[in-house]
């Protein structure tokens, strides 16, 4: 936790004091860290390691990347394409290792999470084939210049019933991979241990809806590090060592902090990231033989965000992203489709990895999701209009992308999963802070793969697409007796999932009586989407608006006045950002909304009239080695870099 | 005296598989990992896996030596045959004295996290002394016990190639017998097959009942595989109002009223009666049960409502429940 944000927290208290406690799930804030803040460090003089940044770009997914053998290249996505790609940190290019062709038509095709072999000569990655996972391996070989050849990957694991969907490292012997893995059909996670030669699949431990965040094996390859929620109900973790023969198991880093694996450092030790002292760092356990060899030591304090890359010869590499996109809200000429002025920033103490947000309708308070970086569990903040009231609720609800107020203004329904991993429609209510289930995916007949929703203006019907093996439709669910019907088009419903709206997006007018859609057509030629509008209770849809094929899309938003509907598009391909347009709802040209510098995917409308809220903000990711991880004792440390 | 001639063969067989004395009979024993199962299943640091002690482990654990009477053994409610369960609503203790609950099997206690009903011993070496003296099971008090083993040589050679050294005390015991419990997995059903690749190993009804199970029947929010437990504890409400608080007589705590582990549902298809009290008789009656959403009462576990299902999907449900039977049993 930053100075900045303990020096907010006591306004949190004194604003949410009345609504802290609940008879449901929510918790402030202050009590879930306050169990943090008690507890005094292991080792509270941090030893004697150098930071050194060594590469400074756009965001990066670093959960996805890991560092090579020789600490020259990183692995990643190259979100352009889908391709599994290396950064070269000497050069600073971008080298594909693959050729992904998507067509229309086909199963889409895109890698996930990497990992290099101790070795550096072969890397493995999660590859989707849609809706399959599979695992590849792929050979690494750099030419004389140092660069990488592209390479034929094979496929070493492949079945429908098992996501491994992030393979967490080789065993030393490169034989085995580590991966984590999610059978689908029963909500459960796995640490697997795969062959790499016969891609025989063994279920090293199984867990349940909850997940590790990061395993790696011991050096000596008999281990496997991994870090868990010490109890079902907690929103803490310990770090857990099982040896990969199943017979020895220990928890190794406890407490009632979050405490995340890092790594398991060639020289033995594991070296974790913890919030325990109140202040978040990196620590370092000594190991032998699976067991703990000695009290945990703080390696360097104030590391917030660290996210872990792997190690190449003795030092640990990882990554952060730094100045994290932020909300803001500007006021908008609709007729012009310009801004009116700058826009402001919308200040967050908790510093959110914000998800989602929305007005009341009565514009006095903007609600938002996120995560709180380098820790765990997720808050909604309903800040008023000025910011003078801030209250933040802590939920057992996560990934809470979707928010919608209901009309009374009494609650938000949102899209996200409980306390038991499965996704669906939530109510939360926000005097007492607690939720309860409006349905959940497993409850419906096919589920809504997005969950992008809208409520009814009577706030008893909420909106949505399902998505079937063959069927798709547009759900009226009523929230009170639990039936639903099915309202899309009756030509959509004729040609059957070729259309294909299961990226559909739905938003209400503000007098209750259209919806704005957006409506992939995979039949037509070239592939294409639409922008349009329907009744809300079913009928004939109008479109607005053609969007080629090879974009994405957010939105759709109305305006207050109900005379225009917002979107935005951005190319898959190439390196513009996000477009947003406006769209007469009367039918017309759609025109660009001109955000000057501001590249957003997403808006929403304030009930005014004339303010937007958007998220933007020019994130960098940043590269940066722990060296020294073999010294010890002394508290003198230096960096090279700003952090 | 049958089981006694085994026991005894059992012990010897153990010994002669030790070659030079003793030396391969202590060496770290692995148990082979059934399909389905995860491969963690760790042992306490104090009872390392030997085959001399799951030799000794067995040999207990068929021995009718246990009980006051000499009448019954662990295995005379834990039979193999019946997935290590008896079959009948209760246990039967010496005297026909009736335990109270259901017979839990324990093929599996591996992985187990607490054990009985309700969960009041921590780990397997705990557990094991417990039927032994407990009046209404074997009902010996384990002074006696150490001294009925004393006295019998297979016994001394046994505790000696186990543990090194001479005296038997009732904590080896315990560890003999966890160390045979460990080894019985019961795994690779159709259910596991159809996950690691083979489409086929479901019927089309087991497959749907696999997706109810998972999905709107809210079965597998509790029953999580691999084991179709998630060792947790949980009211729906069985035997409420009973004199059988269940967890709560562990915890004290409110919320534990009326709560019961959540047993696994490996073999649930062989091993019926069914519930902590052994009261609900089939398949069917269980499924009624969870239907009108359990039996309704101030602690109803929040997951348990009623849901509405067809006689199509009933079906569906008890062919998935028939698909977690292993493809064979497990040799004691």
């Amino acid at each position: 936790m930053t100075c900045r944000t303990r020096a907010l927290l006591p306004c949190i208290l004194v604003v949410a004091g009345a609504g802290c406690r609940s008879e449901g799930d929510g918790t402030a804030v202050a009590q879930v860290r306050a169990g943090a803040e008690a507890l005094p460090p292991a080792h509270a003089k941090p030893l004697d390691v150098t930071l050194r940044r060594l590469w400074t770009s756009e965001y990066v997914d670093f959960y996805a990347s890991s560092i090579s053998a020789d600490g020259r290249y990183l692995s990643r996505i190259d979100w352009s394409t889908g391709d599994l790609a290396v950064r070269d940190l000497s050069t600073g290019k971008l080298h594909r290792l693959t050729a992904v062709q998507n067509e229309e038509g086909k199963p889409w095709e895109d890698t996930n999470v990497s990992v290099f072999s101790a070795d550096g000569r072969r890397i493995v990655n999660s590859w989707q084939v849609a809706p399959d996972i599979q695992l590849r391996v792929l050979d690494f070989e750099p030419d004389e210049d140092g660069v990488p050849r592209m390479a034929e990957p094979e496929v070493i694991f492949h079945n429908p019933e098992f996501y491994p969907y992030y393979p967490f490292d080789w065993s030393p012997d490169g034989t085995h991979i580590l991966a984590k893995s999610y059978i689908l059909a029963a909500n459960t996670n796995q640490l697997a241990l795969i062959s790499v030669e016969d891609g025989s699949y063994r279920a090293l431990k199984s867990f349940d809806w909850r997940e590790p965040l990061r395993a790696e094996f011991s050096p000596d390859g008999r281990y496997v590090a991994y870090d868990f929620p010490p109890d079902i109900d907690s929103e803490n973790r310990d770090v857990f060592v099982t040896s990969v023969d199943g017979t020895y198991e220990a928890r190794i880093v406890d407490g009632p902090a979050v405490d995340r694996l890092l790594g398991w450092h060639p020289g033995g030790a594991i070296l974790f990231h913890s919030d325990r002292g109140g202040s978040p760092g990196v620590w370092r356990l000594p190991m032998a033989d699976g067991r703990t060899a000695g009290p945990a030591e703080l390696l360097r304090a104030d590391m917030l965000g660290v996210e872990p890359l792997g190690f190449a010869h003795i030092r640990f590499y990882y990554g952060v992203n730094v100045n994290p996109p932020r909300l803001y809200t500007a006021s908008v000429d609709f007729e012009s489709g310009t801004m009116v002025g700058a826009p402001t920033a919308v200040e967050d103490p908790a510093r959110l990895e914000v998800l989602g947000w929305a007005w009341s309708p009565d514009g006095k308070f903007l609600a938002y999701s996120g995560a709180v970086p380098g820790a765990g569990g997720s808050l909604v903040v309903i800040r008023s209009d000025r910011g003078e009231e801030v209250r933040a609720l802590r939920l057992k609800l996560v990934a809470t992308r979707r928010i919608r107020w209901t009309p009374d203004g009494g609650s938000l329904i949102v899209f996200a999963r409980d306390d038991k991993g499965r996704r669906g429609f939530h109510r939360i209510d926000l005097e007492t802070g607690s939720y309860t289930t409006i349905v959940r995916n497993d409850q419906l007949d096919y589920p809504t793969p997005r969950g992008d929703f809208d409520i009814s203006a009577d706030g008893g019907t909420i909106w949505f697409a399902t998505e079937g093996p063959d069927n798709v439709s547009l759900l009226a669910y009523d929230i009170e007796d639990g039936s639903s019907r099915s309202i899309e088009p009756a030509e959509w419903r004729a040609r059957g999932s070729a259309i294909g709206f299961h990226d559909m997006r739905v938003a209400r007018s503000s007098d209750g009586t259209t919806l704005t859609l957006v409506a992939p057509d995979t039949i037509s030629s070239p592939a294409q989407s639409w922008i349009g509008t329907m009744p809300v209770q079913g009928g004939p849809f109008t479109p607005l608006a053609r969007v080629e094929s090879g974009n994405l899309i957010q939105g759709p938003e109305w305006s207050a006045d109900g005379r225009f509907v917002v979107f935005a598009t951005i190319r898959l391909e190439g390196e513009e950002g996000w477009t947003t347009w406006i769209v007469p709802a009367a039918g017309g040209d759609a025109r660009p909304l001109d955000f000057g510098e501001y590249s957003t995917d997403r808006i929403r409308l304030h009930p005014d009239g004339r303010r937007v809220t958007f998220l933007a903000g020019e994130s960098r990711g940043e590269v940066w080695v722990m060296e020294g991880l073999d010294r010890g004792g002394n508290a003198s440390s230096h960096d090279d870099g700003s952090r | 005296m049958r089981s006694r001639l085994l026991a005894g063969g059992l012990l010897f067989a153990g010994a002669c598989l030790a070659g030079s004395p003793g030396h391969r009979a202590r060496e770290p024993y692995v148990v082979p990992v059934p399909l389905g199962l995860d491969i963690a299943a760790p042992v306490p640091p104090d009872n390392p896996l030997t085959e001399a002690r799951i030799e000794l482990g067995r040999a207990l654990f068929f021995d009718p030596l246990l009980s006051a009477d000499g009448t019954l053994s662990c295995a005379s409610c834990h039979q193999p045959g019946r997935y290590f369960t008896n079959g009948l609503e209760q246990a039967v203790g010496v005297g026909g004295r009736e335990g109270g609950r259901n017979v839990p099997s324990v093929l599996n206690a591996a992985y187990g996290r607490s054990f009985f009903w309700d969960g009041r011993a921590a780990t397997l070496e705990e557990q094991t002394l417990q039927p032994i003296r407990s009046e209404l099971e074997l009902g010996l008090d384990l002074d006696t016990l150490v001294r009925r083993l004393s006295a019998a040589e297979r016994y001394r050679t046994g505790f000696q190639l186990a543990f090194d050294d001479a005296p038997i005390t009732r904590e080896r015991v315990a560890r003999a017998l966890a160390s045979y419990l460990r080894t019985l997995r019961s795994g690779d059903a159709p259910i596991d097959r159809f996950l690691y690749g083979d489409s086929s190993a479901l019927s089309p009804d087991a497959r749907r009942g696999f997706r109810l199970f998972v999905g709107r029947a809210n079965c597998g929010v509790c029953h999580t595989i691999p084991l179709f437990t998630d060792h947790a504890f949980h009211n729906t409400g069985v035997a409420w109002g009973s004199a059988d608080k269940g967890r709560f007589a562990v915890t004290g705590d409110d919320a534990d009223r009326g709560a019961f582990k959540t047993p696994s549902l490996r073999n649930v298809a062989e091993t019926a009666p069914y519930m902590h009290d052994g009261s609900i008789a089939s398949l069917d009656d269980v499924i009624a049960h969870y239907e009108r959403g359990g039996v309704a009462n101030p602690w109803l576990d929040e997951e348990i409502r009623p849901v509405e299902l067809s006689p199509a999907e009933k079906r569906q449900l008890i062919a998935f429940l028939q698909a977690l039977t292993a493809a064979s049993q497990v040799r004691p």
